[in-house]
Parts: C-alpha cells; structure tokens; sequence
C-alpha cells in the first residue's frame, strides 16, 4: 500500500479570473465543477483566455465539492476550475486501474468532506488514499478484469432500454393506423376522486387505508405511501373511491398522462382527490386501457385541454371526451400476452443487472485487496 | 415616438418627482396633468384674446381682470418660490371652482390638489412642460404616451394596462370609421379610444374635412367611463392632448344600476374590462343580472356591452380564458346568447404572458356583433403563439410576433374566396361551424376544436429491437465467458 500522492500528480484546480470568461469558445474550455460533466463526458459550458490549472488528455477529473468523487476521463486540455482537481498516472500507476481504484475509493473520499454549505475535499484527502500498487502488468490485468465486468452491466442496461422501446413499439403497433373516433367514456367508465370536503386533513393517519394521488403514480406503476392513508371506517364511508382490481388511476392536477394499473395488492385502496379512476368497461383490457392512458398522444391531448393558469387540471368531461382509437377485444387480448411476455423478460434482465452489480462489486473489492 | 433630448428631459423630471418624494406614478401623472391643463387655459385665453382684437370682445374669457398672474405665461417666468406660493395657494383653488371649460376635463378638476412637494421641483416641471410645443399634437400625445408607459403597478380593482400593441391590432382589425360612435366602459387612461382616433386620423382623413364630421368627431365619437377619478383625469387629458377636443370621459360606475340610459347607443366597443374586480353585489344593476346572475365583473361587462350596442354595433373585448369555458350557469348563459341570439365573429387567443409581470392570467379577445336575431354562422379562431415580446416576466422584444398576421388573416375573411375557408383545423387559424360549437355546449376554447398533429415518436419495428437484443444477449454470455476465464 502506498500513498496516492506518491505515484500520481494532483493539481487541484483553480478559478481563472472573472473577466476572462467567455462564452464564445474562446481559449481552452473550463471544467468548474462536476456541473459540467455529463453523462461521462464533459461538457463546458464557459471558456477561459487565462487558464489557471491545466489538465492534459488521460487525466482523469475529479470533482472534489459537493458531488465529491464524481470523475470523467480528460479527452483534450481543459482548464481546471475550483471545483474539481486533475490525477495524472505516474509511470508506476496504470491509469485505468488508478480509474478504478477511484470508483472504490469514492466513498471513502466523500467521508473526508468537510464544509458547511456544501462538502469539500482538499489535496491532503486525495493524496491519503491508500492504493495498493503491484506490479504494472497486475494493475492492467485487475482493470481489465473489471472493465469486462462492467460492460456486462453496462449491455445489460442497454436490454433493458431496448425492452423499454420493444413495449412501446408493440402498443404502437397495436394502434397504428386505427380510427381514432372513439371516446375514453366509451371504454371506460370515469369517476373523479373525492372533492376535498370528503377527505379532510385530520383524516390522514399512518399505516391505514392507502390514498392514491397523482405523487403515487410512479413510471407506470402504484407506489402506495403507507403514511399517506385513512382509517378503515373513513375508506368505509367512502365506498364509490374504493379501487378494484383493473382500475387504471389517473392524475389530474399537474403532469398529464400520469397513469398506475390495479392490482391484487392495490385492491381496497382509496382513489385520491388529484386523480380520478377509469374503470374499463365490458371487452376492455385493463392493461390495454392503461398503455392507452400513459401514452405520448394521450398526454398530449390532456395536456392541451387540461385547464387551470398555474397548475393544468382536468375534470371527468375533458377525460370522458378524450379520443381513443377502436381495437378489437381479441386484438386488445393480443396486446397483453405480448407485453406481459415483455414485462417477464424484463424483470429477469433486471434480475441479472442485479446480479452484475454485485459480481462487479464483489470483483472491485477484491482487487484492491489483493485477492483477484 | 419621444426620443433623445425630449426623452431625457422627461426622464429628469420624473427622477425629480422620485427624489422629490413622488413615487407613486400615478400621482406624477396626475400633477403633470394638472399643470398641462392649467398650460392649456392660458392658451384657450391667448387665442380668445387674438380673437377679441377683431372683435372687440373676448367671448367666454377664462381669466377675468385681476387674475392674469394665475397665468401659465405669467407665473412660469416668476421666482421658484413666488410661482410656488402661486400655483399652489392661487392657481389650484381657481382651477377647483373652474368646473366648467364645456368640457367634462374641467368637470375633472374639481377636486384637483397640489402635491408637488417644493418650488425647485415645480420651477424644474414647469420649464419642462414649457419647452414642449403644445400646438403640436403628435408631441403632446407622445409625452403623454411617455408618461403613462411608466404606470406599472395593477390597480387593486383588477384593472391592467393593455399593452399597446394589442390595443392597436384590436383597434386595426375593427376598423373604426367617421361615423361610429366608439365607447370604453372601463377605459382607464383612455388607450382604446386615443387609437381608435389615431386609427381614424390616419385612415379617413377626408372625412375630416367636413364640418359635420369634424364636429362628430370632437364632440360625439368617443365615450369613456370610469369609477376611478385619477384615471378619469388622466384619460381625458390623454384624448386632449391627442387632439380630441371634448371627449366624453364620465365617471360612472358602470355596472351599477345608473348606467341603463346608454342602451343601444354605440356603434363600437373597445374595452378590456376589469377581471376578477371587487364588485358592490348589491348596487349592481339587476338589468345585467338578469342577463348574467353571477358576481364575476368579466361576465357583466360582457352583459353590459351587449346592452350598450345599437343593433349592428359591434365589439372586440379582451376577456379572461375563464369566460371561453366556465361552467357556471351565468357562463354558459352567456355563451349561448353570444352564439344564438347574436352574431359571434371571432376568438383570438393570447398568450398568457401578455400582461406580465402584472399577472399571467390567460386571456382571449372575443369579437361579436350585437344582431338581436343570431346569425352566427362560423366563428373564426386565431391561436397567437406571441406577440414580439418574450412571455416570462422581463417581456424583451423578440423577433417573432403572430399580430400581423392576425390582422392579415381577419382581413381577408370577408372575402368569398379567403384562404381561411380552406384552412384545417392544425393551423395557427381556422373556421368552425356553428353546429359544432352547440354539438361542444357552447365552449369556445380553442383547444375543443384544434387538432394536433400528433407525430409520434419513432419506434423501430420491434422485431429489429429484439435482433438488437438477442446480440447483445450473445455479447453478454461471450462477456462472461471471457470474464470467467480471465477469473480461473
């Protein structure tokens, strides 16, 4: 084990002075802090006449305030800001492992932050970290060992986008080309939740009779919030808001097309003031009725009819008159099947992600223990 | 257009008001306007005079002998303290018993206070005002103009300044011509109706010529009321010095009980009436009520005008969205009557950002013609994206702005043959029926009757994304055969 410091360089940015800024691209581009990292690569949104601090290509940028340990690989010069500092490998250090050796070290590094408004590590703390150094072969053998084992995830990441896509594209495909001149009230029977004199504030306890407002309605999908619920006999007076199986909930104040399907475990719960339930009619599948709802077009026209200055609301008429395309049952019945055998593949690969995240951690913990 | 040296000089003059301890705008306005009117009696006195060289006599003299220091040539070349000690103790309660210069501007002055706070402050106005030359009209409207720019505050009856640029499409595309007689019930500073004159300067200048004409236009065209006596001051003095000579600005509460004596006397209203204002319910005239049973001022506004139209007249009113699609009986039952009884010509939807930084209230401009037997056949909607200026609250002038084309488009629809017939219904513009207004209940949002174009997102065909999986699928176990090796 040996000290950071002793086989890489640091350079700790610095602020260029003020009147050197500019947005015109020119100079060389500043990295302030890891406000400009995005997605892995940086992105800056200034430049800089009088560079203080400089990285140089292969340098990795690491931000060292607020969001400390965050780093991105330097692809050309730029001019380090107060907020992040440049490592550059020695001839000793493989900066691929040094990368590494970063992700493992960044909780560590987190916990020496110091500050009142927002955390902050200085040289000391990156210079103190205890890297184990074998020989450079082994070091590029452990970073390939673990760049394997993260593209593994990260592909797996990629299925999963990709299912996200195959869903959409099979409802798509499922409407597409049909005559929209139907009616959500025609497949659907709409209920608006509660007005507010119902359900007072003082009705809210802990652990009862979960209420589903627009804030439960996550990606698709029931949330329940345990501590946003009634009591049994409050749910018992308000027996038109209980929720059944196949119920589609939907938001109405605030982002349109916020939409969760009912199911087993939902059952009982409370339809919450912010939204309203649509209770598909006869031959109507409810996951069909669901895709439907939480759809790009369906959103959008919410959205252009919803009412209200500050905050968009939408009342059982505007929702009730909403058109929808004409689909067979049977096709509607096809549209399930597909999408369920889409929703198992993905919960599988999801299940797998899981399982690569903690080979990869188990790999990383390893490595710098000397064990791999 | 005041610029430069002017400019300067009035933005001096008004800093002075500030340090002077003047900061409510108005006020400023108000005593600037004093100050012009007192400008204005010396010059009515000087001509009479001019007059009376070749008569003999001075008819209808303002001053009397003895009064000649209360003159705005006399006193403006007096000491900062004698012209203070003047104008205030002399000048103002002259001005106060004045009441009459056959005008209601004189009828304003009756409870005209001095509020300038010192004699630099008065010197320093009034050699401001002197510099100006009054018998120039464009000037003296611009000043003015100037001035009421700088009213920035919303008044507490729900009362906005209507930016001007929406005052002059609403004004370009009705037209005003010599003969009509234009009324703005709720008219504030009077904008309305100083472009509705500019408007019929610029576009009937013949007519002018004639006597008659000339005489209907001073006299009798314009009509404006208000319940807020500043405002009044304020906006007679505009027409004034837009060259209007006895415009009709009354005070007059206009939705209470008293203003039933107008009923179908003009032929064009003008008017952005106060949203969501206080109302005192119970003096409120039962005739609207009738109409509209409800305590929103926009709807009895709208019941009002509808009042005050001869048949035939018609009108452009900006109203709140609210109107378009409320749900109360007294929305609903005022919808219809615009649909079925009369003749509804138009709905031009502003962006809401129009009056801010005062409020972002979303709001509509809807034109009618008072008919009294329907003839509503297809309503034509405008849906204006923006109005040149940016829509958060800094309002910076941008280049894209839809107004021009509002006007264009309205233009053309009298014609048999106007693109606007033929336009779908995902265009900026576009007709609708009038079934299809009562087949939606009589709402008149514009988005009931707009289609969206809905592009959706590209999605590949599915099965090129499950190739794209099965792939990286493949990728995947390679990977952790590979990995698994590199391991052992």
């Amino acid at each position: 084990m040996v000290e950071l410091g002793s086989v890489c360089t640091i350079t700790m940015g610095q602020a260029p002075s003020g009147d050197s800024y500019n947005g015109s691209e020119d100079g060389l581009p500043l990295i302030a802090g890891a406000g400009d990292f995005m997605n892995g690569t940086i992105l800056p949104k200034k430049y800089t006449t009088r560079p203080t601090k400089v990285c140089k290509p292969g340098d990795i940028v690491l931000s060292i305030r607020a969001s400390i340990g965050a780093k991105v690989p330097a692809d050309a010069d730029y001019c380090l800001g107060r907020g992040v500092a440049g490592l550059t490998a020695g001839p000793e250090l493989d900066s691929s492992y040094l990368w590494h050796f970063l992700s493992k070290a960044e909780r560590e590094l987190f916990s020496k932050g110091k500050g009142a408004t927002f955390l902050q590590v200085n040289r000391a703390d990156i210079s103190e970290l205890e890297i184990p150094l074998p020989p450079l072969d082994e070091q590029r053998r452990i970073a390939a060992i673990l760049d394997q084992a993260d593209a593994i995830r990260t592909k797996r990441r990629q299925t999963l986008a990709h299912l996200d896509d195959l869903s959409r594209s099979i409802f798509r495909g499922a409407i597409e080309g049909r005559d929209w001149s139907g009616r959500v009230e025609g497949i659907a029977e709409v209920q608006i939740g509660p007005f507010g004199s119902l359900l007072h504030k003082h009705d809210y306890i802990n652990d009862g009779i979960p209420v589903i407002n627009p804030m439960h309605l996550v990606d698709g999908k029931i949330t329940v919030d345990r501590s946003f619920s009634v009591s049994p006999e409050k749910a018992a007076g308000l027996t038109a808001f209980r929720l059944i199986e196949g119920d589609v909930v939907l938001g109405r104040r605030g982002e349109m097309g916020r939409a969760g399907l009912v199911k087993r475990e939902h059952v009982g719960s409370l339809c919450g003031t912010g939204s309203m339930i649509l209770r598909p009619r006869e031959g109507i599948v409810p996951e069909y009725l669901h895709a439907l709802m939480a759809s790009v077009r369906m959103k959008d026209h919410l959205k252009r009819n919803s009412l209200g200055a500050t905050l968009p609301n939408l009342n059982s008429d505007i929702v009730r008159n909403a058109p929808v395309p004409e689909l067979a049952e049977d096709q509607q019945k096809s549209y399930r099947s597909r999408n369920e055998c889409i929703a198992r593949m993905a919960e599988a690969v999801q299940r797998a992600l899981a399982a690569d995240d903690e080979l990869f951690a188990a790999l990383q913990s390893r490595a710098f223990r000397g064990e791999l | 257009m005041i610029t430069g040296d002017l400019k300067n000089k009035i933005d001096a003059v008004w800093n002075s008001f500030w340090s002077g301890g003047i900061s409510n705008p108005l006020e400023v306005i108000e005593q600037v306007t004093y100050l012009l009117f007192i400008r204005r009696l010396d010059e009515l006195q000087t001509r009479a005079e001019k007059k009376a060289r070749v008569t003999g006599k001075i008819e209808n003299p303002t001053f009397l002998p003895g009064q000649d220091h209360l003159r705005w040539s006399v006193f403006k070349n007096s000491a900062p303290e004698v012209m203070y000690r003047t104008v205030g103790e002399e000048v103002f309660p002259f001005l106060r018993q004045l009441g009459g210069d056959d005008s209601t501007f004189g009828e304003h002055m009756k409870d005209a206070r001095f509020t300038i706070p010192t004699a630099a402050l008065l010197s320093k106005v009034v050699d401001m005002l002197d510099d100006i030359p009054m018998d120039n009209r464009d000037t003296n409207g611009d000043l003015y103009e100037y001035l009421l720019s700088q009213i920035a505050s919303a008044g507490k009856n729900g009362q906005f300044r209507t930016p001007r640029h929406i005052i002059e499409m609403m004004v370009a595309m009705t037209a005003p011509a010599p003969g009509d007689e234009i009324c703005d019930p709720a008219c504030g500073t009077a904008g309305f109706l100083v472009e509705a004159s500019e408007y019929v300067r610029e576009h009937h200048a013949d007519a002018l010529l004639n006597a008659e004409q000339r005489n209907h236009f001073h006299h009798s065209m314009f009509h404006g009321y208000d319940f807020d006596s500043t405002m009044l001051r304020i906006g007679s003095m505009n027409m004034l010095l837009h060259g209007i000579e006895a415009p009709d600005i009354r005070y007059r509460d206009s939705l209470s009980e008293g203003a039933s004596e107008d009923a179908d006397k003009y032929t064009l209203i003008l008017a952005n009436p106060p949203f969501a204002g206080s109302l005192d319910y119970e003096s409120t005239s039962k005739e609207l009520q009738a109409v509209a049973k409800t305590k929103k001022t926009e709807l009895l506004f709208l019941a009002l005008f509808l009042k005050l139209l001869k048949p035939g007249g018609r009108a452009a009113v900006i109203v709140p969205d609210g109107v378009l699609f409320g749900s109360t009986k007294a929305h609903k039952a005022l919808r219809t009557i615009l649909v079925e009884d009369q003749k509804l010509d138009a709905i031009v939807k502003l962006p809401s950002g129009v009056f801010k930084p005062y409020a972002g209230v979303s709001t509509a401009i809807v034109f009618f013609t008072k008919t009294n037997s329907g003839g509503t056949d297809d309503v034509w909607f405008y849906d204006v994206q923006t109005d040149g200026f940016s829509l958060d609250d800094k309002r910076n002038p941008i280049e894209a702005n839809d107004l021009a084309d509002v006007v264009a488009r309205w233009k053309t629809l009298s014609g048999k043959d106007s693109p606007e017939r033929a336009r779908a219904r995902t265009d900026q513009s576009f007709l609708v029926p009038k079934a299809d207004i009562v087949a939606q209940g009589y709402d008149l949002s514009i988005n009931r009757y707009k289609e969206i174009e809905y592009d959706e997102v590209e999605h590949r065909p599915p099965l090129d994304i499950i190739a794209d999986i099965e792939a990286l699928n493949g990728e995947i176990a390679a990977g952790v055969a590979e990995l698994k090796e590199m391991l052992s």
